[in-house]
């Protein structure tokens, strides 16, 4: 994977995918919190604008959204597929979160290549991501780094 | 009742948040994995908000929405190792009205490696704008 990654360039598309979110996906996210912290109450979804209508509308949104977090993770996911442990270990990703996403929406993850150098003797790429929804909307927007071969091990 | 503009008010830049600790956990990550439909997916800390944690861990539950986040990564998280992380007050400020914050935290595990250091902006108080 590193060998055919640190033959991009820039201008290149990252392969995409699709993924449609609903709110038991949206629910599940939320009990990893709930796993990791509070271990004794099992892995019941956290109570908050994720998982609960009232408790969204308290900060006036019409009804639950996805964690900007969900949209975080398609997108690591995005760079994991395509850079391996290079993005796993020496990576950074940084994400503004531009739109909601609902229950029922459906968001396609794209990255293409902005920048390529060499540094000390690895391949330096930044990479514009971002994910669109089913109306062709940006719901959220980013860069992230990769170096090939990761320095760190 | 402890309002957003109050608990705004009394952050400071700089401050230190809440320790928090948890083990990584097979469940956890089989719960990450089934929840974003990726099964190599395994960096559960994007799914505990440990900024987050380490906010409410000090200030108690905040009404917020998340604005921006970024992630260096230094070493996947090993299943059944505790991870253990520090979060400060980066920055607050007010803009168009609205009160934001921007938290920093880093997690390493129990044998000391760096895992993750994140940054997370917040909008405090939703929407709704501060008077």
């Amino acid at each position: 994977m590193t060998t055919k990654a640190a033959e991009l360039k820039v201008g290149d598309e990252l392969p995409g995918f699709a993924k449609t979110v609903t709110q038991d996906k949206m629910d599940r996210f939320e009990s990893v919190a709930r796993l990791a912290v509070h271990p004794d109450q099992g892995a019941a979804p956290s109570d908050n604008i994720h998982t609960n209508l009232a408790r969204a509308k308290e900060l006036g949104l019409t009804r639950p959204i996805a964690s900007g977090q969900m949209s975080f993770a398609y997108l690591h996911e995005l760079l994991s597929r395509a850079f391996g442990a290079d993005f796993r270990q020496g990576g950074q990703l940084a994400v503004t979160f531009l739109k909601p996403v609902y229950d029922g929406d459906t968001v396609t993850a794209h990255g293409v290549i902005m920048e390529k150098e060499t540094v000390d003797g690895r391949a330096k790429l930044r990479v514009q991501v971002w994910l669109e929804n089913q109306e062709s909307t940006k719901t959220c927007i980013g860069e992230a780094e990769v170096l090939i071969p990761s320095p760190i091990t | 009742m402890t309002t957003p503009q109050a608990i705004y008010d009394r952050l400071t830049i700089g401050e230190q948040l809440a320790h928090l600790e948890y083990t990584v956990t097979e469940e956890q990550l089989e719960l990450l994995q089934g929840a974003v439909e990726y099964p190599q997916a395994f960096f559960p800390h994007i799914a505990v908000k440990e900024y987050l944690e380490v906010l409410h861990g000090k200030h108690g539950p905040i009404p917020f929405i998340s604005a921006k986040h970024k992630d260096s990564y230094y070493h996947p998280p090993i299943p059944n190792k505790r991870v253990q992380v520090t979060g400060w007050v980066r920055d607050k400020y007010q803009r168009r009205g609205r009160n934001w914050l921007l938290v920093e935290t880093l997690a390493i595990d129990e044998d000391g490696r760096e895992i993750v250091r994140s940054e997370h902006t917040f909008l405090i108080g939703g929407l709704e704008k501060q008077e």
